[in-house]
């Protein structure tokens, strides 16, 4: 289930782009996201939403998922969709009945679309299949602070636990007929499975807390493969911060 | 109550992850080695337990159970909800990751808020009543504007409730909730702070996300009213979710204080960051004040003269006006030059200005009624033929569109259409469904009852 | 404060333990004993006997015990810096899921000597070392734990425990996740180690097959000691405990099989 959201563990199944060190693969992401976020031109946008299909191609997140985020992410536009256009104001496109569409407000509800898919397309394409542990050792690296990653660290590495417990929980209670109804009766017994599940990550968390002790455990983070900056990385970031800055530079100069 | 990628302008980005990351950082501040791994499972515990959907009548939600965060953890739920909602728009899609901190900022300071609260509260031993009803009577009033705001403003019908009107409204379907809980139910302490605690977050978290559409840079400017109608409708919609919430939190609370009471009691708030939540949390708006735009429109010999400033005190290098009829159909748009901008109208109509000079900073505006007269005196002295014009124009007697043009934001016209009619019916069935729904919980009451004894004779 | 002279570095030495838990719950009271060097003991009791909180206090976890507690002539002082102590004393825990929090199999038994300063070269030396010795195939190095069955985690994590060759091993219910082919190599695995060991267990043929001694435990006290064939016969004892004879010492005569 969390290979397929994108929470990957281990090194198995690499593709090309996770060649790249991830930490100037994170400075690539933020250039684009900080991008698709400043830019308001179409045209801009559209520059640099082609830009980051590109190494989207290379590390295959594959069209299915690509295609599916992009569904959830209609889904969440989904209500700008039908108000922007009901009350921008503007040039008329289409009336039924009461309801008058907006020029202005179909324009606003696609740049909204073709940003927030820039931005969804540049995360998945720089993402590949990297085990999280090399991200969470490349933010190490770019000077985030070391509490909040191994915050996260613990988050990732219990989550997946936390959820098979959940489940089994959920389908003993089931087996007892518990079935989730919308009264009070429902309701507390999807809050004790809640409840519980909390209770048991407490206690987990406590001997998760005495087993780091014993093992001496002092902060730091390590990893093991070899990571070298090298030539490929050189040129990766390059082209993408230039691709970027070349976009900005043609959009400021022609308009 | 996610804001997702695209609608806020990136000013507004960066101001949100700016406040973020100083909120996180103060979070972070006094936690130990020990603190990390407990915080990390619990936060993979609370992602978890947002996934669990509650029914609904005819639908199920998502709960945000931000306020649990807040009350567990006290001021790592900084970093914790932070943690949270970067995996959940990663990995599930839900949210922005551009706004990343805005929406942070939505859900944790009402979490931590609520969490100061709940502790406060009990430790003071105060009945939690009072602040039961209060709560409940903010969400219900609130939501009753904003609902028929909603529907005016989408032009479903044709009045909206005044404030004292909602306050009545509101209140009193607050008030039979009330009784109902207090006369029907048997409640503790830790029920009625919880559901405080847990309705409060949800009903913070809905209101800054209404202001922050309301007033952040936008995008896009000429959303600004598309964005704000669907915060409207985005708090209506959240009334029964802030109720379950309430209720799931009460019975969360109740249940892990009566097996693991630490888990309550972890970290302890601390008030500076109180203020500190409250003073970045109003950095927001200010920042968007500093560039607000001032802008007008007055007669000057028949020409209509637009002119445009920013609260600095200087003039706006570059922008435009687009002029809108009573129908909203566009009649003319330019360039400001210089802040001002002139237009030669050939009729008297009851224009509406949109101004907008990027980066989503804008203002839109009607032409005042007595700057109208002056255009119509204007016009008539400058030749019976274009008044006749104007008074036989398709879209209406001048007078009459003006009224209907004024009447959309003033008080409503005399007499009730069909459609205030039936929202007024509706409304009044709610009341009538609220009474039905005190008789039925009652015997669900005898219900719960009956299982509790049951219980009690098994264990 | 190592003291050479006085005893072996790899024994164990407690004298009149008591803690009580924060919530005014005595988990010990007064628990005497010893264990040589090299000796594998094992501890054994009901539940709520304090097998769980003694080995907490021979970690230095649980700060504000009365009495003394000595590993090797290290006096363990929880207040203290534990950075020695960490190098002698090694835990396996009762849930593998506890202890493997590394992401893959092979980081998470290097996560040890890393942590005690070792270079990368030779944590990752060390750590294939105790794989091997664990019985842990080569193909698992890169798996993530939680895609590891309950045996094969009960072997990285006794792996990652070993890779900082402690003097010291405690391990807490190791048999509760292995089948009766995993238990069999365990046992094989923990009578080839030199190591002193304490193993507590309900698991009591376990205990037998791998312990010559052993101490029972009841009520936060120790309440017998010694051979272990002895101690595991005594009916009344073990009865009185909470425990029973391991099937292994009752005397083979029809009666046992129908009383």
């Amino acid at each position: 289930m969390h290979d397929h959201i994108g929470l990957h563990h281990g090194p198995e199944h690499e593709v090309a782009i996770d060649r790249i060190d991830p930490r100037f693969r994170i400075v690539s992401i933020f250039i684009w996201v900080g991008t698709a976020a400043w830019l308001n031109n179409f045209y801009a946008l559209s520059a640099a939403l082609l830009c980051c299909i590109l190494p989207a191609a290379f590390s295959g997140p594959g069209l299915k998922r690509v295609l599916e985020r992009t569904g959830y992410l209609t889904l969440a536009v989904m209500p700008a969709w039908l108000l922007l256009p009901l009350m921008g104001g503007g040039i008329e496109v289409a009336a039924a009945g009461p309801f008058k569409l907006h020029a202005s407000g179909l324009l606003a509800a696609s740049l909204l679309q073709l940003k927030a898919s820039t931005i969804l397309i540049a995360v998945l394409g720089h993402q590949g299949r990297t085990p999280w542990n090399r991200w969470v050792w490349a933010a190490h690296k770019l000077l985030v602070p070391a509490r909040l990653l191994a915050l996260l660290t613990f988050t990732l590495r219990y989550l997946p636990l936390l959820s098979e417990e959940s489940k089994r929980t959920y389908t003993a209670a089931v087996a007892r007929g518990f079935h989730a109804r919308a009264n009070l009766k429902g309701y507390r017994g999807l809050a004790a499975l809640a409840g519980a599940g909390l209770v048991r990550s407490y206690y987990r968390s406590e001997r998760v807390g005495r087993a780091l002790s014993a093992r001496g455990y002092q902060g730091r983070f390590f990893l093991l493969r070899d990571t070298r900056a090298g030539a490929a990385e050189a040129f990766f970031l390059l082209s993408s911060g230039g691709a970027a800055v070349a976009i900005i530079v043609l959009i400021y100069w022609i308009i | 109550m996610h804001i997702s990628d695209g609608i806020l302008a990136g000013s507004a980005c960066v101001a949100g992850y700016v406040a973020a990351g100083g909120l996180v950082a103060a979070g972070l501040r006094g936690a130990s080695q020990a603190d990390s791994a407990r915080t990390g499972i619990l936060t993979a515990a609370f992602f978890l337990a947002g996934l669990v959907r509650f029914p609904l009548p005819g639908t199920s939600v998502h709960l945000l159970l931000a306020s649990l965060n807040g009350i567990a953890l006290g001021s790592l739920c900084f970093p914790s909800i932070f943690l949270a909602l970067l995996l959940q728009a990663l990995l599930l899609g839900h949210g922005g990751i551009s706004t990343l901190g805005v929406n942070m900022l939505i859900m944790s300071v009402p979490a931590y808020l609520s969490g100061v609260i709940f502790h406060k509260g009990l430790k003071r031993g105060v009945s939690g009543w009072p602040f039961f009803f209060m709560t409940l009577t903010g969400v219900l009033v609130l939501g009753a504007r904003l609902l028929t705001v909603a529907l005016f403003e989408a032009g479903l019908v044709n009045f909206k409730l005044s404030w004292p009107s909602a306050a009545v409204w509101g209140g009193a379907m607050a008030g039979i909730i009330f009784l109902v809980f207090r006369f029907g139910k048997k409640a503790d302490s830790v029920h009625i702070w919880g559901f405080s605690a847990g309705a409060l977050s949800v009903f913070f978290s809905a209101v800054l996300f209404y202001l922050v559409l309301s007033f952040a840079p936008l995008a896009a400017h000429a959303a600004r009213e598309g964005f704000v109608e669907l915060a409207r409708f985005a708090f209506v919609f959240h009334v029964p979710v802030i109720l379950v919430e309430g209720i799931v939190v009460a019975l969360l609370v109740r249940y892990l204080d009566t097996v693991t009471p630490e888990l309550l009691r972890l970290q302890k708030p601390a008030v500076a960051l109180v203020v500190m939540a409250f003073s970045l949390l109003l950095l927001m708006p200010f920042s968007v004040k500093a560039h607000a735009v001032g802008a007008d429109a007055y007669v000057e010999e028949g020409q209509i003269i637009v002119e445009v400033w920013t609260d600095g005190g200087d003039v706006p290098s570059s922008g435009r006006v687009i002029v809108l009829g009573p129908e909203g159909e566009e009649v003319a748009r330019g360039e400001i030059k210089a802040g001002k901008w002139t237009f030669r109208p050939d009729s008297a109509k009851s224009f509406r200005f949109i101004v907008d000079i990027g980066h989503g900073h804008g203002k839109t505006f009607s032409l005042h009624p007595d700057e109208l007269h002056k255009l119509n005196k204007a016009l008539a002295s400058q030749g019976p033929a274009k008044q006749e014009e104007a008074r036989t124009s398709p879209a209406g007697n001048d007078m009459a569109s003006q009224e209907r043009g004024a009447a959309k934001h003033e008080s409503p016209r005399p007499g009730p259409s069909s459609a205030e009619t039936l929202t007024r019916a509706l409304l009044g069935l709610l009341v009538i469904g609220m009474v039905c729904a005190f008789l039925m919980l009652r015997n669900l009451r005898r219900e719960v009852d009956e299982l509790k004894k049951r219980l009690d004779k098994d264990a | 404060m190592i003291d050479p002279t006085e005893m072996p570095a790899s024994s164990v030495k407690v004298s009149s333990l008591s803690y009580t838990y924060p919530g005014a719950v005595s988990a010990l009271s007064g628990v005497d004993f010893q264990v040589d060097a090299g000796v594998r003991k094992g501890l054994i009791g009901p539940n709520g006997a304090g097998k769980s909180t003694l080995f907490l206090c021979l970690l230095g976890l649980l700060p504000g015990f009365s009495g003394t507690v000595r590993v090797g002539g290290l006096q363990v002082r929880p207040e203290e810096d534990l950075t020695e102590l960490r190098r002698r004393v090694g835990m396996v825990f009762q849930d593998p899921d506890d202890q493997l929090f590394n992401a893959t199999v092979l980081e998470d038994a290097a996560f040890g000597p890393l942590n005690l300063g070792l270079s990368k070269e030779e944590s990752l030396e060390r750590a294939r070392r105790s794989l091997e010795m664990t019985g842990v195939d080569a193909d698992l190095f890169d798996r993530p734990p939680h895609r590891l069955s309950g045996g094969q985690k009960r072997r990285v994590a006794i792996a990652g425990v070993l890779a900082m060759e402690p003097s010291l091993i405690l391990l807490d219910e190791p048999t509760s996740d292995l089948d009766p082919r995993g238990r069999r190599e365990l046992a094989e695995i923990l009578k080839s180690l030199p190591t002193t060991m304490i193993i507590a267990s309900h698991d009591l043929e376990f205990v037998l097959q791998t312990a010559p001694e052993v101490i029972v435990m009841d009520h936060g006290k120790t309440v017998a000691g010694g051979a272990a064939k002895e101690v595991m016969s005594d009916r009344k004892l073990m009865e009185e405990h909470g425990l029973e004879v391991p099937h292994s010492l009752t005397s083979h005569v029809f009666s046992h099989h129908f009383s």
